[in-house]
């Protein structure tokens, strides 16, 4: 790990235990510094970070077109002006992990990022590869946390990332899914094995999974990333259209994305959503969720059912 | 391990839908386009030179035709799937061989004697169809598909730099040369390419 990352790391944990030592696992507010950024804390370890993250899905699968890198670099720095921290991406996801990896060497933030990504193979060997692949991509000599891409061969790679994670080169381990999928398998793994993150997909319009893997998460402690907040985009293009509302500033929110990101990371089991854009305004709009207050239950519901009556 | 490898030993092929394989959006697709097409406007008129050389007279030599049909889908796989639609394509690798598999078609087709069941049906055609068939030919190899059917004029590669105009003028060649399992050798993989750069474009617009 690069010392001046390690200092960083060893920071932000510091500030985690201070800020709630008695409760690590438990969501809350950041005080002080920073005043209103919404953080919330990982179960395992009790570090705290901002409930607004960022996907890359698409957005940042430019290729090699400079103009394109340089742009995306732009939505990047918002992000992490905002405050946000959380970069989650996928050897899955085309030319994503390298232009990730040069905004982040563009703006120097190597220390300022939360590095989650995935290992996308039914090959274990691949799996290796694709790890050694993804910090060669971010520029980074270690990741924050590696996940098991739509629970593939999770039976080689699982026991590859706790290898990992002992030996220091990843912090967290976690599965993903995504649209609604495979969540009896997910479901299975949260129960058996020792998990830090689970990644699946909930929002306004899909939330199946607030029977059956949000408390299972919070039964088990472990931190939940919501992909797909706005549903892929035809969520919120489809709410932009209706009125906001009326009572849309009483909740501290003043756009339809900040509504649908507080309705998501107000659930108590959920930790961050990462929203994907490639859109310098869509971006700022997005990290207005990490701003403010979170949703009390009854304002969650009052919002739900604002949106189902639309 | 290819991609579509991958995919099938997940076994996992069916929780994917069209659009989750699209990994890239129109904005990237018409970016890499423009910077192709600025990349390589001269080879773009040599393409439309080679075009009119071809129907006008290399219909009559048909071994020399093939080789540059196989010389055209070369590029087609090296430059323009593999180095330009790979930056952003996981297959880019794997469909830029089903492309060069589709140059080397047409090298076996020059190589085989034109007799029997090869014998050119250029020659069986009557006089005024076949100059009918060239001049479609030109028009269809000349036409900016991608950009006629998607309105973006970022997209106006036509004979030789695109897929889909170089695909309709070899499955054009195929119909005039051949009859039997070598015109489906020669227009299967032009075939495929179409009916994939359509659901490609209907998924990105």
């Amino acid at each position: 790990m690069h010392r001046r990352r390690f200092i960083w790391k060893l920071g932000c944990a510091g500030v985690a235990i201070l800020c709630n030592p008695l409760n690590p696992g438990a969501s809350l507010q950041a005080k002080g510094a920073g005043a209103s950024l919404l953080r919330k804390s990982i179960p395992s370890t009790g570090e705290l970070i901002p409930v607004i993250g960022m996907g890359t899905w698409i957005t940042f699968n430019v290729g090699k077109i400079q103009q394109l890198r340089d742009q995306r670099t732009q939505v990047l720095k918002a992000f992490l002006e905002a405050g946000g921290t959380v970069i989650d991406s996928s050897p899955m996801y085309g030319s994503s992990e390298e232009v990730v990896g040069y905004a982040i060497d563009k703006l120097g933030a190597r220390e300022k990022v939360f590095a989650a990504t995935k290992i996308w193979t039914s090959d274990a060997a691949e799996g290796k590869e694709q790890f050694e692949d993804s910090l060669s991509l971010w520029g980074l000599s270690d990741l924050e946390l590696e996940q098991v891409h739509n629970v593939v061969n999770w039976q080689d790679h699982l026991p590859f990332l706790q290898n990992l994670k002992e030996e220091g080169r990843i912090r967290y381990l976690g599965i993903t899914t995504s649209h609604g999928r495979r969540h009896a398998d997910v479901a299975r793994l949260m129960e058996q094995y020792d998990l830090d993150f689970v990644q699946f997909t909930y929002n306004l319009a899909n939330r199946e999974v607030e029977n059956s893997l949000l408390p299972l998460a919070e039964e088990r402690q472990i931190a939940v990333i919501i992909n797909r907040p706005f549903g892929g985009g035809g969520l919120i293009r489809r709410l932009k259209q209706k009125p906001l509302p009326a009572w849309h500033q009483e909740l501290d929110c003043q756009n339809w994305p900040e509504l649908a990101l507080k309705f998501i990371v107000s659930h108590p089991a959920v930790t961050v959503a990462i929203p994907a854009t490639s859109k310098l305004a869509h971006m700022k709009e997005n990290m207005g969720g990490v701003r403010g207050r979170l949703l009390e239950e009854k304002e969650r519901q009052r919002l739900l059912e604002y949106v189902i009556n639309l | 391990m290819t991609f579509y490898e991958s995919i099938m030993d997940w076994q996992t092929l069916f929780d994917y839908r069209l659009d989750d394989l699209i990994m890239f959006s129109p904005e990237v697709y018409e970016a890499l386009h423009h910077s192709y097409l600025q990349q390589y406007a001269l080879m773009q008129w040599c393409f439309w030179l080679l075009l009119l050389v071809q129907v006008i007279w290399l219909v009559q030599y048909r071994m020399v035709l093939e080789i540059s049909l196989a010389l055209i889908w070369a590029w087609l796989a090296y430059q323009y799937t593999y180095q330009t639609l790979g930056q952003v394509l996981l297959a880019g690798g794997q469909l830029a061989g089903i492309l060069a598999i589709q140059s080397f078609i047409h090298l076996l087709l020059a190589l085989v004697s034109p007799a029997g069941r090869l014998k050119p049906r250029l020659l069986h055609i009557e006089q005024k169809r076949s100059v009918k068939l060239r001049i479609g030919l030109v028009v269809a190899g000349l036409a900016p598909w991608q950009a006629i059917v998607t309105g973006q004029s970022s997209l106006s590669v036509s004979y030789g730099l695109g897929i889909l105009p170089t695909a309709i003028v070899t499955i054009g060649f195929a119909q005039l040369f051949y009859t039997g399992w070598c015109r489906w050798l020669a227009l299967s993989i032009p075939v495929l390419c179409i009916l994939a750069i359509l659901v490609l474009l209907f998924g990105l617009y």
